[in-house]
């Protein structure tokens, strides 16, 4: 067999594989695969819950600032949980508290940190931002 | 009348994809799927020829920004999926994949005997080249079979194109070798079919 037989047969093979393609379907399967993969690679909306924590957490920080004794050092110092939040002066934060038009609950001592909150002032001030 | 819309060229639907047009990743699909069956399919993929293409585009798609255009879309397509076919016959440890294609009986307006003498000639050809070195395998069917240009070739297999040839000369040989028995002249030619 010489090299213009082999190339002729060569241009001959796979033409089976080809008529056999379903080729709507393939395109169709590498769409969807494309599809899930930009899903799976999307960044995340942030669950509900985590967006009350990183707001309850400003909160408290606000609180501790805004509402506490002026003349000694605040005993909850402004945490970084919520992004550009946390570049706020003690001033911006209170404004942005009285904007919200948020009070502070009656039993919630003013600078009480999250772990000192037990589970009826939690429920309380969950309540209160939840509206 | 209007004028009908011109094609969009390979690199307008590249863009269009990459802009967030999934019709037009289908549109590519649509048009190289049956291509890179056939290489696929006269490698000796088998069964598998349909994932295989599956993955080649999938994998085209996930890597474009990678495609630097010095060949065309289906060549880079075609290079995938040669490297799909290697990277499956790796996993499963080099056992040969070499599946026939299913092609159908001759008709009645040709010789019977000779159609299949034929087939018989194109199963071994088959065989062969699911045999050779993923490189020869892959430069011997982008030049024979897809009648590509060894610049081309070159380009997408990221070679030289003196080292495309010699890979091709080398397949060719081996193929050769394995077809030994076949006396010259001996397969139909394209006026007697």
């Amino acid at each position: 067999m010489n090299e213009r037989e082999l190339t002729r047969m060569a241009q001959g093979l796979g033409r089976a594989a080809a008529d056999g393609l379903d080729v709507e379907r393939t395109a169709a399967a590498v769409t969807a695969r494309l599809r899930a993969e930009r899903v799976r690679h999307r960044p995340r909306p942030v669950a509900r819950w985590l967006a009350l924590a990183a707001g309850f957490a400003v909160l408290l920080a606000g609180t501790a600032v805004t509402f506490g004794d002026h003349g000694a050092v605040p005993r909850v110092q402004p945490v970084a949980l919520a992004p550009g939040l946390d570049d706020l002066s003690p001033a911006e934060l209170g404004e942005l508290l009285d904007s919200l038009q948020w009070q502070a609950p009656v039993s919630l001592d003013v600078g009480t940190t999250l772990g000192e909150l037990d589970g009826t002032q939690l429920e309380e001030l969950l309540a209160l931002m939840e509206g | 009348m209007p004028d009908a819309q011109p094609e969009p060229s390979d690199a307008e639907l590249i863009a269009g994809w990459q802009a967030g047009d999934e019709a037009a990743a289908t549109e590519l699909v649509r048009r190289h799927a049956r291509a890179v069956a056939r290489f696929l399919g006269a490698a000796g993929a088998g069964e598998d020829v349909d994932d295989l293409v599956q993955d080649a585009f999938f994998r085209a798609f996930q890597n474009l920004d990678r495609f630097r255009g010095t060949a065309s879309f289906r060549t880079w397509v075609l290079r995938i999926a040669g490297n799909a076919l290697t990277d499956l016959r790796r996993r499963r440890g080099r056992r040969p994949v070499v599946a026939l294609d299913g092609r159908e009986v001759a008709d009645g307006r040709f010789d019977p005997h000779a159609a299949v003498v034929e087939r018989d000639l194109e199963d071994q050809l088959q065989t062969a080249i699911g045999r050779l070195p993923a490189m020869q395998r892959d430069v011997f069917l982008l030049r024979a079979q897809q009648g590509l240009e060894y610049a081309e070739i070159a380009a997408a297999l990221d070679t030289s194109v003196g080292a495309a040839r010699v890979h091709y000369h080398h397949a060719v040989k081996r193929l050769k070798r394995a077809l030994a028995d076949v006396p010259e002249g001996s397969t139909a030619t394209e006026d007697t079919r």
